[in-house]
């Protein structure tokens, strides 16, 4: 054996391994191979030396807060418990997906991390959903968000989440939380900066749950998730292109009057299911009120309904509501317009130059008072 | 320190005078690990921080057959590191140790050549040098085969020892 060929089982002495009998005899009657010996030997100990002066001597205990564990699901004990590649076994999940014909990849990637995250939080006492989107840059414009809403019999909830930072996959997020048990429902145009509020910074890691405690509410349960794009339908991400049976949705609506845009929605949604008299009214300051139903009403005239787009024609114009998906299975709507309304004498908390639009019940929305 | 299945079993229940021990234990270790690994201070406590961190939030992924608890933190440590380097945008880029500039000189000998090292070749010696790692706990951590291991293991000491003989005050303390 020449050298070249020991050279590599000098290396495994160092490390206490046994070796072929040629390559020892080598060893051991070959000057340059007894001195690469001494010389890996050296290095070991060197740098254990070095290592030994490097390592603190005092070295501060952590701050362990408990966090609830949770029992593994049978997906995370398979992957603990895996005995072939991860990168093989994905890549079997993914031909098995691939030939099955489906567009589950489609879906995969529109789903995909990205700058985009969505908050999904549990409120108490009845676990309502609420979520937010956020994306985890500079930007002033998207990377906040303000929710509000009633919660329990009386109380409202008010959440204001900000983009701090991003490390990995985790975010950080400055959180205030303002709940008032006793408020009356503010209506639309409603704001609060919570100014007066101390902001408490959580981490927020897909697959992890943080909580948040609101003084007189309880704990929020708080989730994130990240996309790669902010969501059309926020509160209905799995919504499918075809509309349910009593289903009446307006995404991102353009009414257009003639050749005139009344107005244009563009980003905001109103969705109600399993309603049989879903309506939807649109305010617009100028305007006045549209209301635009799945069932005949007095005064209202029949439009048609066809995917994205509802014809019809009121006070001698043609009018044409067109939205970023199908609104309903139905092929007929009934229309009214109401030029002099005055959203602030019927929504309470609501202002005459705030325009906007959402769907519930016919009945609800003939009452002589609503709330938003 | 108790015996790894046990120590892992009260760690995954969320038994925070355990995992302190633990982290007492080798967090000092640990973080001197990512020291070689990022040529950073700063960003080995970090890094370090955030492995025990992790590992206290989310405790998977250990299997007390197949390897020990020690082992599978320094993987997590390591993957950590890959991770910091990914954001640097300098994956496999040598880089001077601090540590090196303001140490003894002496300790400055190897830790100067250890530095010129690739990364992974550096991961690879302090853990089986300092660390005492096995073949076996190696490929666990770093993901390659046992034979790749003894081969990359020969391979990082031929370099270091070429690139240590080569510094003249190296000559000079050998000859001496």
């Amino acid at each position: 054996m020449k050298c070249e060929g020991a050279a590599e089982f000098v290396s495994a002495l160092c490390d206490g391994e046994t070796i072929p009998r040629e390559a020892a005899e080598h060893i051991g009657r070959c000057g340059a191979c007894g001195a690469r010996l001494n010389a890996y030997s050296a290095i070991g100990a060197e740098l254990r030396r070095v290592a030994s002066l490097e390592e603190q001597t005092e070295f501060q205990a952590g701050s362990w807060r408990e966090v609830p564990r949770a029992q593994l699901t049978w997906w995370q004990k398979a992957r603990t418990t895996m005995r072939i590649p991860r990168f093989a076994f994905a890549s079997m999940l993914g031909m098995i997906v691939l030939l099955s014909g489906s567009l589950v990849l489609v879906r995969a990637r529109t789903g995909a991390g990205g700058p985009v995250l969505m908050l999904t939080y549990k409120i108490p006492p009845d676990g309502r959903i609420a979520r937010c989107n956020i994306t985890t840059d500079e930007n002033p414009g998207t990377n906040h968000c303000l929710n509000y809403g009633s919660s329990g019999p009386r109380g409202l909830l008010v959440v204001n989440v900000r983009f701090v930072r991003k490390e990995g996959e985790r975010t950080e997020l400055g959180v205030k939380t303002r709940y008032k048990a006793q408020a009356e429902d503010p209506g639309i145009g409603y704001r609060d900066d919570l100014s007066d509020v101390p902001e408490e910074m959580v981490w927020i890691e897909p697959g992890n749950e943080e909580k948040i405690s609101v003084p007189g509410l309880g704990e929020i349960e708080l989730r994130g998730e990240y996309l790669d794009h902010i969501p059309a339908l926020l509160f209905r991400p799995e919504e499918a292109l075809d509309p349910q049976k009593n289903e009446f949705r307006i995404v991102s609506p353009v009414l257009i009057r003639g050749k005139e845009v009344v107005f244009n929605f563009v980003g905001s949604s109103s969705i109600d299911s399993g309603d049989q008299e879903a309506t939807l009214m649109i305010y617009y300051p100028g305007a006045g009120r549209y209301l635009i139903s799945t069932v005949p009403f007095e005064g209202a005239i029949q439009g048609t309904v066809q995917l994205g787009q509802i014809k019809f024609s009121l006070e001698g114009q043609d009018y044409l509501l067109l939205t970023a998906m199908p609104t309903t299975r139905l092929e007929h709507v009934w229309v009214s317009h109401d030029a002099q309304y005055k959203l602030s004498e019927h929504m309470q908390g609501a202002s005459d130059g705030q325009a906007m639009f959402m769907v519930r019940s016919l009945s609800r929305l003939l009452q002589q008072q609503i709330h938003h | 320190m108790a015996d790894d299945r046990e120590l892992w079993e009260r760690i995954c229940r969320g038994d925070t005078t355990a995992f302190d021990v633990w982290y007492r234990a080798l967090g000092p270790k640990l973080e001197v690990f990512l020291r070689q690994v990022l040529g950073n201070r700063q960003a080995a406590e970090d890094v370090m921080q955030e492995t025990f961190a992790q590992i206290w939030q989310r405790p998977n992924g250990f299997e007390p057959n197949r390897g020990t608890l020690r082992a599978y933190l320094f993987g997590a440590g390591r993957k950590r590191a890959a991770e910091w380097w990914r954001k640097q945008g300098e994956v496999n880029t040598p880089v001077r140790s601090e540590r090196a500039e303001c140490k003894t000189e002496t300790a400055s000998l190897i830790g100067d050549a250890f530095a010129r090292l690739p990364e992974e070749q550096r991961t690879l010696m302090w853990l089986r040098e300092v660390e005492g790692q096995s073949y076996a706990e190696l490929a666990e951590i770093l993901e390659i085969p046992v034979g790749t291991v003894r081969s990359r293991l020969f391979a990082s000491r031929e370099e270091l020892r070429k690139i240590w003989q080569a510094t003249p005050r190296a000559k000079k303390k050998e000859d001496a």
